[in-house]
């Protein structure tokens, strides 16, 4: 059995490289599918990713105690949201409402189904993606963290900064959403709402 | 529909937290219950459970590049070997530096005590003088303490800038 992450932190902060790119090793598959889902493209999620790890390397002595993989998810949070602000008016060209209020991930971007017709696939897999990528980020969020990254709705909450009845709400909502989404074409879903 | 302790508003929430494995043993059991008795509720847990089985199997299966894993390894050594250096700096200069400043210390500490005993002679000195002809000053002379008033005199004159002590001195060099 491996080291913790904790201990290859330690591992880490005593001068031993391996026990930084284990955790990246271990880390490289949750971290990269959490940011692509809420990037815009593979080469700005290769950019997040990098740059969370480089959070990661300069605050390696500020991480005491807790999930390694949430800290990991909160930094990724926060860099999103900075890089949101440094592209603000962008943004608020594509969303003319410019809703201030609220948390700023939600405001971040979604994707827009691929033009070669992904959500016209008829793997229904591939239509799900496609239907995640439609979601609200906030929601959008709590979906990937509780079904690819298999994580609580403790820690989802706690990454969120929210209660655990927000981030399930979250999860109501995106589920409910996908449901309609997928329901425009989904004879196989049954479903009737 | 419905049936059972458990509302059919509550069953998805109830579900989603079981999928989680958040949910109480007898949150599980009243959930079970209702599922047991409500057609709609098994139907809609059904299809919850197929949505996020294959949204896991279509979960993102993109990677890095190995440029970007290269660069991460790259700064995680980078920053080793600038706490390294820290460390070494600490270890070697900081004693040093803090013999030096030690050393300064004492230094001035005996400059200054020095120069402080002088001021003292230098009062007691004006004391006396202040007190010419009085009791106190013909005890000094009269007990032949005059060569001790000399050496303090001689001391005070060898002070910078304690002018009114050197006159003083003078004074009594005769």
């Amino acid at each position: 059995m491996g080291l913790s992450d904790m201990e290859n932190l330690a591992r880490y902060r005593q001068g031993d490289i391996a026990g930084l790119t284990e955790l990246v090793e271990r880390y490289q598959r949750p971290l990269f599918s959490f940011v692509l889902h809420m990037t815009r493209t593979p080469a700005e999620a290769e950019d997040v990713f990098q740059e969370v790890w480089m959070r990661v390397i300069r605050r390696a002595d500020s991480f005491k105690e807790g999930s390694f993989q949430a800290w990991l998810l909160r930094i990724a949070r926060n860099v999103m949201i900075d890089r949101f602000r440094r592209r603000k008016p962008e943004v608020s060209l594509e969303n003319p409402d410019g809703d201030a209020e609220g948390d700023p991930m939600d405001r971040l971007p979604s994707h827009g189904v691929a033009p070669d017709g992904e959500a016209a696939a008829a793997d229904l897999g591939r239509r799900i993606a496609a239907a995640v990528a439609e979601l609200p980020a906030e929601q959008k969020e709590v979906f990937v963290m509780r079904v690819e990254l298999d994580m609580p709705f403790k820690a989802i909450a706690e990454i969120q900064g929210t209660s655990i009845n927000t981030a399930l709400s979250r999860m109501q909502y995106a589920v409910s959403r996908l449901r309609g989404l997928l329901a425009e074409e989904g004879r196989e879903w049954g479903v009737e709402s | 529909m419905g049936g059972g302790i458990m509302s059919c508003q509550e069953m998805q929430s109830q579900w989603l937290l079981k999928m989680s494995g958040e949910l109480a043993d007898e949150q599980v059991r009243r959930l079970d219950a209702h599922l047991a008795s409500c057609a709609a509720c098994r139907q809609e847990a059904a299809l919850l459970s197929r949505m996020v089985s294959s949204a896991k199997f279509a979960a993102q299966r993109g990677q890095p590049s190995p440029a970007v894993l290269a660069r991460i390894e790259a700064a995680g050594r980078a920053r080793l070997e600038t706490v390294a250096w820290q460390r070494q700096v600490f270890r070697r200069w900081v004693p040093a530096a803090a013999a030096a400043l030690l050393l300064v210390g004492v230094g001035l500490q005996q400059r200054y005590s020095a120069r402080l005993d002088a001021v003292r002679s230098g009062r007691v000195l004006a004391a006396l003088v202040s007190d010419n002809g009085s009791d106190a000053s013909l005890e000094w002379s009269s007990s032949g303490r005059h060569a001790e008033l000399q050496q303090l005199a001689q001391q005070l004159m060898a002070l910078q800038g304690i002018g009114e002590e050197n006159e003083l001195a003078a004074v009594y060099e005769d």
